[in-house]
């Protein structure tokens, strides 16, 4: 296994494992086309901040830094990803009822892990 | 706190707009459908989205060549409401962004021009007018556009209650 197949091996089966920091989530691929794919479950980590200033509307947001796999199944293919459209549904605080969220922009990404902005 | 039974004139000029709007949700009009209309509360519960309108305040000012003597004298106000639209199409939609700001900007002006009294909002104003499409950005990049709505309303001075005409 080279080093880049450990990384990404790791992102999914270390990083992103539920007893240590993940979560799972609801992925709405697509809104626009809701026939075209169904929602499914995958794991993230989610750094949540609850007061972010929202410029376009001049408001207080919450704010959702969320990481997950690179992956078409068990979290998001980079290549699937639409920002126009794209939601998550989280919780604004831990332990509230996840509510869907628009993924915003992809702030980075490689083969191993998407870094997404969703608000 | 809900305030129900009795709002000041500009808070009833606030909810005709809304009104006027939310006959814009849910129309037949594919990719330019609006997504809803929201007016922000402390920390907004809504997600942004392609098609959602955000209300919020502008500027407000006073117009003291409008005011009236009297007792008590009425005192005329200029309050600028912002209607933000999320422009947010789908990464694979070739569609122009300024297009969908054309036709959205379009359908508002529409939804709020109901009829010849529309600058009135239901008796509550003397007269309004649309200012100057203006871009609106995210995370240093587009996220849409903003139409300015300039409201002067008059009311009696200490009295945001009464509208004087």
């Amino acid at each position: 296994m080279t080093l880049a197949d450990r990384i990404v091996s790791d992102a999914g089966n270390v990083f992103l494992n539920s007893d240590h920091f993940a979560e799972s989530v609801t992925y709405y691929p697509f809104r626009m086309q809701p026939g075209a794919r169904t929602a499914r479950t995958i794991k993230a980590v989610v750094t949540r901040n609850q007061v972010s200033t929202f410029n376009p509307d001049e408001q207080i947001v919450p704010e959702f830094e969320v990481r997950v796999a690179n992956d078409s199944t068990t979290g998001i293919s980079s290549a699937e990803l639409n920002t126009g459209g794209d939601q998550i549904a989280l919780a604004v605080r831990v332990g509230e009822t996840p509510t869907r969220r628009s993924v915003q922009t992809l702030i980075e990404h490689d083969e191993g892990m998407l870094v997404l902005l969703c608000r | 706190m809900s305030v129900t039974v009795n709002t000041p004139v500009v808070t009833r000029i606030s909810d005709e707009i809304v009104n006027r709007l939310q006959a814009l949700v849910g129309g037949d009009a594919g990719t330019y459908t609006f997504a809803g209309v929201v007016r922000p509360t402390k920390i907004m519960s809504y997600t942004p989205q392609h098609g959602l309108i955000v209300v919020t305040r502008g500027e407000v000012s006073r117009v003291p060549e409008l005011d009236c003597p009297g007792n008590p004298p009425a005192n005329t106000y200029r309050q600028t409401f912002l209607i933000r639209v999320h422009v947010a199409p789908s990464e694979n939609d070739e569609t122009p962004v300024e297009v969908f700001e054309d036709v959205m900007e379009a359908a508002i002006l529409q939804a709020i021009r109901v009829d010849e009294t529309w600058y009135t909002f239901n008796d509550h104003a003397l007269i309004a007018d649309f200012g100057a499409q203006v871009t609106t950005t995210s995370d240093g990049g587009y996220d849409g556009f903003a139409v300015p709505l300039n409201v002067t309303y008059r009311i009696s001075e200490g009295d945001p209650y009464t509208v004087r005409g």
